[in-house]
């Protein structure tokens, strides 16, 4: 009876802690940037644009983009990637290598972690970064989610 | 044997040198000095062939490492919103010149200036966007194989890497599709093998369309070169030297001064097209890039078409992959049929030393008439997420009597089959 006890209790709670898991690898990411910014939503495509270095500049502005990386070993980062820009790390890699020995401009900034990236952007007119949406606060701008 | 123990001892120097370097390197992230940023690559490879007597790159029957070791440094800074400047030495240990192997030269020096969000202008020397990967070509590890194959990007092209001039690009969307194009004009020297080329005037261009996972480049040059080789000097002589016998102002004697002259090439046009087709499918990467090359039918002058197909497959950290090409080039027969046109003033049987000269220029022209097949089978293992290890076997099957790309101790010697061994270690930093 304790046996089978022990067992639904597995059986109802397993799911649930799976599911509590599985919530908190999900977690919203948010795309941000200064205040100051005078965009106010990005498109994933834009989003996309502005990380690879395919478009330099902020849509409809003459601001030059900053964009900032969390560190490269973060889950963040690998799941921003994969999910948001749609490139997984390997390929990531080798792009990045090209676009920077190929004269395009140069690579984000990587910070090391959350705090440092949410610091950085609160301080730097034409940066952008992401984060999870739950850390973000009124010292930046949230222009993108993904769930 | 001294001989060995010095090249030997070249080796490990040069070893010792490069894997310090690399591990210098890895401990590095690319680094900010002020508003400078700085970064690098170095690649340490070494490769030979399954036989004697041949030379193909720098690989010969015996380990080198010369073929696909480099070491390059760059430099950039962001002057201003719109303004930047990039510089970028290489030291490769193969550049087809007679400079020492490793001596550093400057394949980027350019200012860019940002017009608008997706338009961009740049001036001073830049790389010749020729193929998919001619702007990264010493950097290993922005492409799949332990070297891009020499199918798709001939040898003889490489004094026309870089150019200095002014190009201007610009990217843009329309529905799914990112579409780009640029345009570039300048001019551009160089050396291959003893054959010294420059350019009166390059200009070129190249559009590309990415949708999904499929990427399409179509690329054009047009240039007009002027070429001096050293190699036929013996040739430019022996013309001369039997002109110099014949009656001065004489058609004879202009018959073989014409043969002298025509190893040498002034304003020669030459165009080149290419065509690079990336595709992502899942977990397998295609691509495949189309050669087609077409210089002016006189002088010294060749045509060449070429084309690989590659499919990597990526497993973790570990993509093996498997590449098929084939590349034929073809020499003008101007230079023969003018040697051969000297026969109504010298006859064949009248003077041997004439003779064997014409049948030497025959024999040596027909050299440059090569054809071949090749099956590369490879690794590549990205072990840091700086680095990477490729392995590699290439077997060439050579057409016609040809010997391919490589080069036989004995001219005369056919080539038949050959295979090539090679690995290196990439790192960018």
């Amino acid at each position: 009876m304790k046996h089978l006890n022990r067992y639904v209790i597995y059986a109802v709670l397993g799911p649930l802690l799976g599911l509590g898991v599985s919530l908190t690898a999900q977690a919203e990411l948010a795309v941000i940037v200064h205040p100051s910014n005078p965009v106010t939503e990005l498109s994933q495509t834009q989003v996309q644009k502005l990380f690879l270095g395919r478009s330099l500049m902020f849509p409809n502005t003459e601001t030059k983009v900053y964009s900032i990386d969390q560190d490269e070993s973060s889950p963040i980062f690998k799941r921003f990637y994969e999910k948001v820009i749609q490139m997984n790390v390997s390929k990531l890699k080798k792009y990045r290598a090209y676009y920077l020995f190929s004269g395009r401009g140069r690579l984000p900034l990587s910070l090391d972690n959350t705090n440092e990236v949410i610091d950085r952007v609160s301080r730097t007119e034409n940066a952008i970064s992401y984060v999870h949406l739950k850390d973000t606060s009124d010292k930046v701008k949230v222009v993108y989610t993904m769930p | 044997m001294d001989r060995m123990n010095i090249k030997l001892r070249e080796h490990r120097m040069l070893t010792r040198s490069l894997l310090g370097c690399v591990l210098f390197c890895l401990s590095l992230p690319s680094f900010a000095f002020g508003e400078w940023e700085f970064s690098g690559f170095a690649s340490i490879g070494a490769g030979k062939l399954d036989q004697e007597d041949v030379r193909y790159i720098d690989f010969t029957d015996e380990w080198s490492m010369n073929s696909d070791s480099v070491l390059g440094l760059q430099a950039q800074v962001e002057i201003s919103d719109r303004w930047s400047f990039i510089s970028q030495v290489v030291a490769s240990g193969t550049d087809f010149t007679p400079d020492d192997p490793y001596t550093p030269k400057l394949e980027w020096f350019v200012l860019g200036y940002q017009i608008s969000p997706s338009m961009q202008m740049r001036i001073g020397r830049i790389r010749a966007p020729q193929y998919l990967y001619s702007t990264t070509l010493e950097v290993g590890y922005t492409y799949q194989w332990v070297r891009p194959s020499q199918n798709a990007y001939p040898l003889f092209f490489s004094p026309f890497k870089h150019l200095d001039g002014i190009d201007f690009s610009q990217n843009f969307s329309l529905n799914d599709v990112d579409l780009g194009y640029q345009a570039y004009i300048g001019l551009t020297e160089g050396e291959y093998e003893g054959t010294f080329a420059e350019s009166e005037y390059t200009f070129g261009g190249n559009l590309y369309a990415s949708w999904s996972n499929f990427s399409v480049r179509v690329s054009g040059q047009h240039l007009k070169a002027s070429i001096e080789s050293s190699g036929f000097d013996d040739f430019v002589a022996g013309y001369q030297g039997v002109a110099a016998t014949l009656t001065p102002g004489s058609d004879a004697e202009q018959a073989f001064l014409t043969v002298a002259d025509s190893f040498d090439v002034n304003g020669q046009k030459v165009n080149y097209l290419s065509l690079g087709l990336t595709w992502g499918l899942g977990d397998w990467t295609l691509e495949s890039e189309i050669l087609n090359f077409r210089s002016e039918d006189r002088n010294y002058s060749n045509d060449a078409d070429g084309y690989y197909v590659s499919a990597a497959y990526q497993w973790g950290d570990v993509s093996p992959y498997v590449m098929i090409g084939e590349y034929h080039n073809r020499l003008s027969d101007d230079i023969k049929n003018k040697a051969m046109a000297t026969e109504q003033y010298i006859a064949q049987g009248v003077a041997p030393n004439v003779d064997e000269l014409r049948a030497k220029t025959v024999a040596v022209m027909g050299l440059f008439n090569v054809n071949q097949e090749t099956i590369t089978l490879g690794v590549r293992y990205d072990f840091h997420p700086q680095a990477d290890f490729k392995f590699e076997v290439e077997y060439f099957n050579f057409l016609n009597d040809s010997y391919g790309n490589f080069y036989p101790t004995d001219m005369f010697e056919k080539g038949r089959t050959a295979v090539l061994t090679s690995f290196v270690i990439d790192v960018v930093f």
